[in-house]
């Protein structure tokens, strides 16, 4: 899937890198949790909101 | 890197030029008829002054990144609030662009393939040329820019041989005005985005020579636009052409010319594609520096993988409905939303007038 293809890649670059804090660590775990989580549901569920439906939520009224 | 006197010319008009000669056209005819050009040259004027706009900025910045700075104007939170909007805005704005191209090319070249490998393809090229970072990007609009403009020209020759020039009355004998606010909203939402050569900072100057640059380009944009627009409504008139959807590849594919020229659309969607691309990377880019900003990272570079990754999965949820796509993109708050966000700079000279920061030359410290 796409997703866990993307995302593997991008594991593979933080690892690369060196000299990270834990900070910066803990920064980018949660980031990727989240994307994955996100990206996986919008592969999978049939009606998680695609960011045009976010959009057109919040400005529909115009 | 090394710069040259127009480099940001060639470097925003290669920006600038993709996506509204592409799929800009077919629904201002829809909408405004014969009456499109007053559309687009009131969209572009106003882009003129969010052009200064930007400019006013850049100088205040004077070689500081625009992430830094922009604190200095509206403090810490404000800023930060449309760093991550710019953010989720990158990201957006790159899968309606892959989404377009792939709905475009999948339509002309290849029924049978599945949206999804496509959008992969595409998403790893934006990924890869992203990673190569801002200088290469920019010298990429140089090398191209020749190119591209040449095969614009050509295509453009081309569409004088069979254009219907009767028609040309009916371009100020028609009154029908109720719809040309709207289109003008639509105008500036598909070309505005000018505060984005902010970011061209710290590695490239924001001086006069940039402020020259980005009028020129703008006029250029304009004036393709406009000549586009006209030989598409010549060639096809009114009614048919509000019914296509891609008007400039039927031009080219329809062509009385034989032999090489006739054939060489795939040449031209080559051309366009690699514009397409550098327009896409230079969002990422742009996301990445406001995502490593607001996380205080130094290395950026497995946030290109993972926004381009998000971009990639967005278009391909948008894959599965065209339909609906399609008609979320003509709706005035889909619209309303980008001409907020091209509003950008607007707000920061006035956020910094107000705040009698706007004379100041140095807001360093």
């Amino acid at each position: 899937m796409i997703a866990i293809s993307f995302a593997l890649f991008a594991v593979f670059e933080w690892r690369q890198i060196k000299n990270k804090s834990s900070n910066h660590n803990k920064a980018f775990w949660w980031l990727f949790s989240l994307l994955l989580a996100w990206n996986t549901a919008a592969n999978v569920i049939p009606w998680w909101p695609s960011p045009n439906r976010l959009i057109i939520y919040l400005f529909g009224w115009i | 890197m090394r710069t040259t006197s127009f480099q940001i010319f060639r470097f925003a008009c290669i920006y600038m030029l993709t996506m509204p000669l592409a799929f800009m056209i077919p629904p201002l005819i829809v909408t405004s008829g014969y009456l499109g050009w007053i559309a687009v040259l009131i969209g572009g004027t106003i882009n003129f002054g969010l052009i200064l706009c930007t400019y006013q900025l850049g100088k205040m910045a004077s070689g500081q990144a625009w992430t830094a700075f922009g604190e200095k104007i509206t403090g810490k939170w404000g800023h930060r609030v449309v760093l991550l909007i710019l953010v989720f805005w990158s990201v957006y704005y790159v899968s309606v662009d892959m989404e377009q191209f792939t709905m475009f090319y999948r339509s002309a070249y290849m029924r049978e393939t599945p949206a999804w490998f496509l959008l992969l393809l595409v998403g790893i090229v934006i990924l890869i040329t992203a990673r190569w970072g801002f200088a290469t990007l920019v010298y990429i609009a140089d090398g191209t820019f020749i190119v591209i403009l040449l095969g614009i020209i050509f295509i453009l020759v081309i569409f004088t041989g069979d254009a219907n020039y009767q028609m040309l009355p009916a371009l100020v004998t028609n009154h029908d005005f109720h719809n040309v606010f709207s289109d003008v909203i639509s105008v500036i939402s598909w070309n505005g985005e000018w505060f984005i050569f902010l970011f061209i900072m710290p590695q490239l100057k924001f001086d006069k020579n940039t402020l020259r640059n980005l009028i020129l380009a703008n006029s250029l944009v304009i004036f393709a636009v406009l000549l586009t627009w006209l030989l598409v409504l010549l060639n096809f008139g009114n009614h048919y052409a509000s019914q296509l959807k891609y008007p400039v590849l039927q031009l080219i594919r329809s062509t009385s010319f034989t032999g090489l020229i006739g054939n060489a659309d795939p040449l031209f969607i080559g051309l366009w594609a690699t514009s397409m691309i550098v327009h896409d990377a230079f969002l990422i880019y742009v996301g990445v520096t406001c995502l490593g900003h607001l996380l205080k990272f130094k290395e950026n570079k497995p946030f290109i993988t993972l926004l381009a990754g998000t971009a990639t999965v967005a278009a391909f949820q948008y894959s599965k409905n065209t339909t609906l796509f399609q008609k979320d993109l003509t709706e005035l708050g889909f619209i309303s939303f980008w001409v907020m966000i091209n509003g950008i700079p607007l707000y920061y000279v006035l956020i910094a007038f107000l705040r009698g920061r706007l004379g100041r030359k140095k807001l360093r410290g």
